[in-house]
């Protein structure tokens, strides 16, 4: 059935928020509004003479987006009214024309594209060949869901900012290719929202790709991660163009066609990856793809789910097909392949696989029950993707962890208290307290929970042991448990603590009576020449005078006091403070 | 303290945290005794940890630890006759399993950086206090490992069991989000 009425969709093209309308973003002049709807500014300012300063407007204000001339005078022949109502009308007249035109050059296959060159260069006021969007067989509701859609991506892509032309060249796309999925929405418009910065030809090289792809969200998913790449950012247009070019060729290879659709996108994600796109993508893929050939059905989904979650990072794929082929993980029980592979796709990052890899060599892994392996996979994972810390950290412990040749094991042990109990560290075992790790193949919920015990905890207790400390009535055990918290918080949070904030977190702690550390620090201040060094530490965090007298008033004064007033640096503690 | 209890409490570490029985030193909490019941704390001599295990000892030598089921109704029904809020919020913060250890705030003294911040998000410091005729207690408990400030409100059931309900008030890392997606954001509005 063709769609014969165009005044219906006028109608409710005009029901829709008005295209010919825009607001101005916080501080935006009037000549970078005109860059992002793409009109020519002496035109903008003449649409709209209630604005005084074009250098200052008002954020949120409505400014209206002329018409190209040819549309307007049509408009005005259909509306002759009086002069505000005749621009109101104009404007709808405009949005009717804009969804005829939008609607009628959606063509399918049969029909002759637009021309290339007029396309995404003011859709608004084109007039492309008259063809109908949706032939015999969609029903209405599929019709008004096409529209709907359509009228929700022109709203999207105006909040994003991308520029009218290229809104007009994705949504003659996307209603040229029904149906709409709220994926492929998202994606067309992540696509366009992603090349919003790049050149006016670069853009349109774009949107003939995304034309190309006939608005496969997919595709759209791999442009993106084309176009947002570095070396695509600065290559030249022709460049540009020949690498959009062979992305188009190799996606229509005739390898990818067997494919079921979870391969092919793997493939299609490596092609977009580390351009140019290449032939030698595709068979490296296929070869890692194959590499799962010996897998249980679930472990494939895993397996391929994994790869598609880390959008076609080559290393990711070389590390997984490792771990894979490795003989310590084709001994492992088929839950406990599961329970890796479940993590590899959870935790889809090159450094994370490769560290699930050294941990299928650690004999402890190995002997530990399957919930238990659940857990330390887990907690590999999200210390070896915690975005914010110290990543030099983070690397020593897990090395220390997982190195060839650490003599540190891991043990999950059931401590009778659930909540603030995290772990403690062995001569060489590092236990941690399993109720706070739920078992399963899940991904670990990210909380203070999970943060205190994989990003503070493990880091925290690995420090003592690679400065063997040990308790004593000292002040050098005093600075090993400040040493251990002030490398977990830089782990945590990739900065050094401020002074303020080591003394309220850390060492009003570690000087309290009440606790573990207390006892030992007041039997060392029982000591002159030990207590000396406790006054020095506390001058150094403070830059107050510090003596028998006055150490307890320090350490509880207001850190504003101070000279320094709480905000420098804390003082870094003596020994081993990245746990290399 | 007599070697005696001394021994069946660090007999009871051993078992629940499996520390060796000659690396617990084991001290009396003065404060918690009770005309029948007393009260202990223990550390390892060993090992570079903060925490301290707690333990009660009720009439008949009965040893409960943190992980001796309902702990924390058994030490109330055994020895919290006239006791105060105080005593209340420490027995629930020291057994109760979904607390286990921390600094019940009591004294604003104690830790004028809490109060400091307390004020400046604009929340009181209380003292625990007695809620639900007696049935309930409220607090402010310090987690100080990880410098996190809870609202802590216990309240016993009919059947005499405690429950908690605890509310973070400051503290802890914001979970790091990667960097926010304008399009993710907007991609709600196109289902």
């Amino acid at each position: 059935m063709r769609i014969s009425d165009n005044t219906n969709l006028a109608t409710d093209w005009g029901d829709f928020q008005d295209p010919g309308i825009t607001q101005a973003r916080a501080n935006e002049t009037l000549a970078q509004v005109a860059t992002r709807v793409g009109v020519n500014l002496a035109d903008l300012q003449s649409a709209n003479p209630q604005i005084t300063d074009p250098n200052k407007l008002t954020p949120g204000s409505e400014i209206r987006i002329p018409a190209p001339a040819a549309d307007v005078s049509v408009a005005r022949e259909e509306t002759p009214a009086p002069v505000n109502a005749t621009s109101r009308h104009v404007e709808t007249s405009l949005e009717a024309n804009a969804m005829r035109s939008l609607l009628s050059s959606s063509y399918p296959p049969n029909v002759s594209a637009p021309n290339s060159s007029t396309s995404g260069s003011g859709g608004i006021a084109q007039m492309p060949p008259v063809a109908m969007p949706l032939n015999e067989g969609y029903s209405e509701k599929e019709k008004q869901d096409l529209t709907d859609g359509l009228r929700k991506v022109y709203r999207a892509g105006e909040q994003l900012g991308i520029s009218h032309n290229d809104i007009v060249s994705m949504l003659h796309t996307l209603a040229g290719n029904p149906p709409l999925t709220s994926k492929k929405m998202t994606e067309s418009l992540r696509l366009f929202f992603m090349a919003k910065d790049l050149s006016p030809q670069d853009r349109k090289l774009v949107g003939d790709a995304f034309k190309a792809s006939h608005g496969d969200p997919t595709q759209a998913v791999a442009l993106t991660k084309l176009v947002a790449n570095p070396k695509f950012v600065k290559a030249s247009t022709q460049t540009k163009k020949e690498w959009l070019d062979k992305f188009e060729a190799l996606t229509k290879r005739p390898e990818l066609k067997n494919l079921g659709p979870e391969e092919k996108s793997v493939v299609i994600q490596a092609l977009a990856s580390d351009p140019p796109p290449s032939e030698d993508k595709i068979s490296s893929t296929l070869d890692v793809l194959a590499s799962a050939k010996n897998l249980s059905p679930v472990d494939q989904k895993l397996f391929v789910g994994g790869l598609n979650a880390a959008g076609g990072d080559p290393a990711y794929a070389a590390n997984l097909k490792k771990l894979v082929e490795d003989p310590k993980f084709k001994s492992l029980k088929p839950a406990e392949k599961t329970a890796v592979l479940s993590q590899t796709k959870n935790y889809a990052d090159a450094d994370a696989v490769a560290n699930f890899d050294r941990l299928l060599h650690k004999d402890w892994f190995r002997a530990e029950s399957l919930d238990n392996k659940q857990r330390t996979l887990k907690t590999i994972g999200r210390l070896s993707t915690y975005p914010t810390g110290d990543r030099q950290i983070i690397y020593n412990t897990l090395d220390k962890l997982l190195g060839d040749k650490s003599p540190i094991k891991l043990e999950w042990k059931k401590y009778p208290d659930k909540s603030t109990f995290w772990g403690e560290m062995g001569d060489t075992v590092l236990y941690l307290n399993r109720q706070k790790i739920p078992k399963g193949n899940d991904k670990l919920p990210e909380n203070d929970e999970t943060n205190s015990l994989a990003i503070e905890t493990v880091p925290h207790e690995v420090n003592h042991f690679v400065n063997h400390d040990k308790v004593a009535s000292t002040f050098h055990y005093f600075e090993s448990e400040y040493r251990a918290w002030y490398v977990e918080f830089k782990a945590e949070h990739n900065r050094v603590p401020t002074s303020q904030e080591a003394m309220d977190q850390r060492i009003s702690w570690q000087l309290n009576p009440k606790s573990f550390y207390g006892k030992y620090a007041a039997s060392a201040l029982k000591n002159p020449q030990e207590a000396q060094k406790f006054y020095h530490f506390l001058e150094s965090m403070t830059g107050m005078k510090v003596d028998a007298k006055n150490w307890k008033t320090v350490v509880k004064s207001d850190p504003a006091t101070w000279p320094n007033k709480g905000q420098a640096a804390a003082p870094v503690p003596s020994g081993n403070v990245d746990n290399h | 303290m007599d070697d005696k209890i001394h021994h069946k409490i660090a007999e009871a570490t051993h078992e629940e945290f499996g520390w060796k029985v000659d690396e617990a030193k084991v001290d009396e909490v003065e404060s918690l005794r009770r005309p029948s019941c007393s009260f202990y704390t223990v550390v390892s001599n060993e090992r570079p940890l903060s925490y301290q295990p707690n333990y009660a000892l009720l009439p008949g030598d009965h040893v409960i630890g943190i992980g001796t089921a309902n702990a924390v109704t058994k030490i109330l029904d055994g020895c919290a006759a006239d006791a105060s809020a105080d005593w209340w919020a420490e027995i629930i913060t020291r057994f109760h399993p979904d607390l286990g250890d921390g600094i019940v705030l009591s004294d604003e003294q104690e830790r004028p950086d809490i109060v400091r911040k307390l004020a400046q998000a604009g929340v009181a410091f209380t003292p625990p206090q007695f809620e639900h005729g007696k049935q309930g207690v409220n607090f402010l408990l310090l987690e100080p490992e990880h410098y996190r400030l809870y609202r802590v409100q216990a309240t016993r059931t009919p059947s005499g069991a405690i429950e908690v309900n605890k509310t973070k008030l400051l503290g802890g890392t914001p979970t790091p989000k990667s960097k926010s997606d304008p399009v993710d954001a907007i991609a709600e509005s196109l289902n």
